[in-house]
């Protein structure tokens, strides 16, 4: 029973990310957690660790968690949801996160992804660069209601695991469609016309947002594998 | 025997073969110790007395013999000999000591001491030599204290080994029916469990000892054989309605046209619906036969590579003939280097009917909407995806669309037997391959089927 984090900053879009995990895991039994970071309290004292209250707009995090239990029991979905506050990151404590919550993605919300906190651009970059996938979301309203064609942009020649392969979403691998189509056709042409909602790329040991912008642009949600 | 008893009985074997090998070990370690301690009092005895006996200055002999009297005690029947070394030394000794052998008397000859015991009475001879030449030194005594002890120590070994034995034995009985309770319980439990319980469980399935492997093993048995039954009430319920359904039409059919006399018309227009419905339960037995095929013809079917990229291609173009306006839509990853990459080993014609069936639900319950094929390699497998935009299945029916004349709650519509799905499922898992099936009610359903490289058919 594998699980789906989401990093969160409590903004209104993580109720999408929140939706996209939840049908995700219709089939299977997972859970999803709710990840939000902030920096090491510059404390004498350890007990300011206890209480991640002053890290988190509370308000935020109420309207959230309201709206999503409604959306849950309206959606009759079955994933449950779980917290978890997180001080200080650095590459190690990001693994044992992984894998302490048995996680099989990472889905961050664009508000994540614009943060400028220190720390939020730190756990990006951290991801980038581990093993496990992570989908970046795009602005809400370009957000597609359900994703159900992906395009696999295979610039590495790295072959598609099976856990991707048995996600829900139908998977298009680039070279089934370039001998179709003439070399110039642009990405854009071809995701309308085979109704693309996401788009897979293999990971880049840097930030995705920095050398990728084509593929950003698009505005569908890009999972990196 | 019970196991039980076995159990105690090697446990306590082996118990007691140990127990008796010690004790074998310390008596005769401490038989040998009492021994050669004894021969060492005997010697300093005789080589006492030998000095106090051939002692040519008297007080000195005198004193020797005050010394021996005041701090040596004198042993059980304790006396000593002396005889002149000389040609008729043995026959002078066996006048005395007649049941001393002569190998004694050799061995105080050549190594100047010697030892001999005839049951507890201990000899011991040495050699003396004074100024009027060699003698031998005989001294005999009996060892009432090693008696004693050897004895003493030779009741306690045996009475403790026999003891051992008992509460080893005890002990055995007690571990083994610990160890037998469990095996015992789910022995009762099993006993209990019927047709009419089978959703009972072990509650041994704990833990990771292999008791509990053997619980679980019993526990996943009880899951096939629940599933199955279940499988095969639905089964037989459905079939009887399927095959009820279009019965009841003709015999209603054929009353209603033989209760009055009709026109021509009339008859032919029931007719027609006979047949109609005769069709239709032909479909439903020759989907049934062809089912029941699948489960136990196997190795009658020609088994060969098959290239599944072709197979697809093969199969849309049956299907533009059948279906000249369907939307299917087949692509195939290109895989460098290897044109036989997407190779398995199937049945071409079970395989083709398998994928056929998928493909036709996807167009049926998407109103002819576009319909994506997809060939894909992953690692070390490769997948074929089928999806849709049609109706999709309702959650909570997903896990039943593969039993035999089940339909989903949407489908009421939509002409089918609910044979096509369970059929292609049993055909894929027969090739070693897996199906897996992700559904959205009204927006669709999405087909995976997984594949090993030249997978081997099961038979």
């Amino acid at each position: 029973m594998k699980n789906i984090l989401i990093a969160t900053t409590y903004q209104a879009d993580t109720l999408q990310a929140l939706k996209i995990a939840a049908d995700f895991k219709r089939k299977d039994e997972g859970n999803i957690i709710l990840l939000s970071i902030s920096e090491v309290s510059d404390s004498i004292t350890d007990l300011l660790f206890l209480s991640s209250h002053e890290h988190i707009d509370q308000n935020k995090r109420s309207v959230i968690l309201s709206s999503w239990n409604e959306i849950k029991r309206q959606n009759n979905f079955s994933a449950s949801l779980e917290e978890h506050h997180q001080f200080g990151m650095s590459r190690p404590i990001l693994d044992q996160l992984l894998q302490r919550f048995n996680a099989d993605m990472v889905i961050v919300p664009l508000s994540f992804q614009h943060s400028k906190q220190y720390i939020h651009k730190l756990v990006l970059k951290l991801l980038h660069k581990s093993e496990c996938p992570m989908m970046l979301l795009p602005e809400e309203q370009k957000l597609p209601l359900d994703i159900q064609r992906a395009l696999f942009l295979d610039q590495v020649g790295q072959p598609l695991t099976s856990s991707i392969q048995n996600l829900p979403f139908h998977i298009i691998h680039q070279s089934m469609v370039n001998t179709e189509h003439t070399e110039d056709q642009s990405l854009k042409i071809l995701i309308e016309k085979l109704s693309i909602n996401l788009i897979v790329q293999a990971k880049r040991k840097s930030e995705i947002a920095e050398d990728n912008s084509h593929v950003v642009n698009l505005g569908l949600p890009v999972l990196a594998v | 025997m019970r196991i039980r008893t076995k159990i105690s009985l090697v446990f306590t074997l082996i118990t007691a073969a140990t127990i008796l090998f010690l004790s074998g070990f310390v008596y005769v370690v401490s038989f040998q110790h009492s021994l050669g301690f004894f021969f060492t009092r005997l010697k300093v005895r005789a080589t006492i007395s030998a000095e106090s006996h051939f002692e040519v200055n008297g007080e000195s002999s005198t004193r020797v013999r005050e010394i021996r009297e005041r701090h040596l005690q004198r042993l059980p029947q304790e006396e000593e000999f002396f005889f002149n070394n000389d040609s008729s030394v043995y026959n002078e000794i066996s006048k005395v000591l007649p049941k001393l052998p002569e190998t004694f008397v050799d061995e105080v000859k050549r190594s100047g001491v010697a030892e001999y015991s005839r049951g507890f009475l201990r000899y011991a001879g040495i050699k003396y030599t004074t100024e009027n030449g060699d003698h031998i030194v005989v001294a005999r005594a009996y060892d009432e204290s090693g008696e004693d002890q050897m004895t003493f120590l030779r009741n306690i070994l045996l009475a403790g080994s026999a003891l051992s034995c008992v509460f080893v034995f005890g002990l055995g009985q007690l571990f083994a029916k610990r160890i037998m309770r469990p095996i015992s319980s789910i022995v009762s439990k099993v006993h209990g469990i019927t047709a009419s319980n089978l959703n009972d469980r072990l509650d041994e399935a704990q833990g990771d000892d292999e008791l509990a492997e053997m619980a679980g093993t019993f526990n996943d048995m009880l899951d096939r054989l629940e599933t199955t039954f279940e499988l095969q009430s639905n089964f037989i319920s459905n079939a009887s309605h399927e095959l009820r359904t279009p019965l009841t039409a003709i015999l209603g059919e054929a009353e209603i046209i033989l209760a009055l006399p009709r026109n021509q018309e009339d008859y032919v227009k029931s007719i027609r619906t006979i047949q109609y419905e005769a069709k239709k339960l032909e479909d439903v037995t020759t989907s049934l036969l062809r089912l029941s095929q699948i489960s136990f013809d196997g190795k009658k079917q020609k088994i060969e590579p098959v290239l599944m990229d072709e197979l697809l291609m093969s199969i849309k173009i049956t299907l533009d003939k059948r279906m000249p306006g369907n939307q299917v839509k087949v692509l195939v990853q290109h895989v460098d280097n290897n044109p036989d990459f997407f190779t398995i080993v199937c049945v071409r014609v079970w395989m083709e009917l398998a994928l056929i069936n998928i493909i036709q639900n996807s167009i049926k319950y998407s109103d002819n909407k576009e319909v994506l094929v997809t060939l894909s390699a992953g690692d070390g497998d490769f997948f074929v995806h089928i999806s849709d935009y049609g109706i999709g299945i309702p959650p909570e029916e997903i896990r039943h669309i593969f039993e035999p004349f089940f339909r989903a709650s949407n489908t009421f519509k939509y002409e089918g037997h609910g044979i096509g799905l369970p059929l292609a499922a049993r055909i894929i898992r027969l090739h070693g391959g897996r199906i897996n099936i992700h559904s959205k009610t009204n927006a669709g359903t999405k087909v995976t089927l997984q594949f090993q490289q030249s997978g081997e058919i099961k038979t």
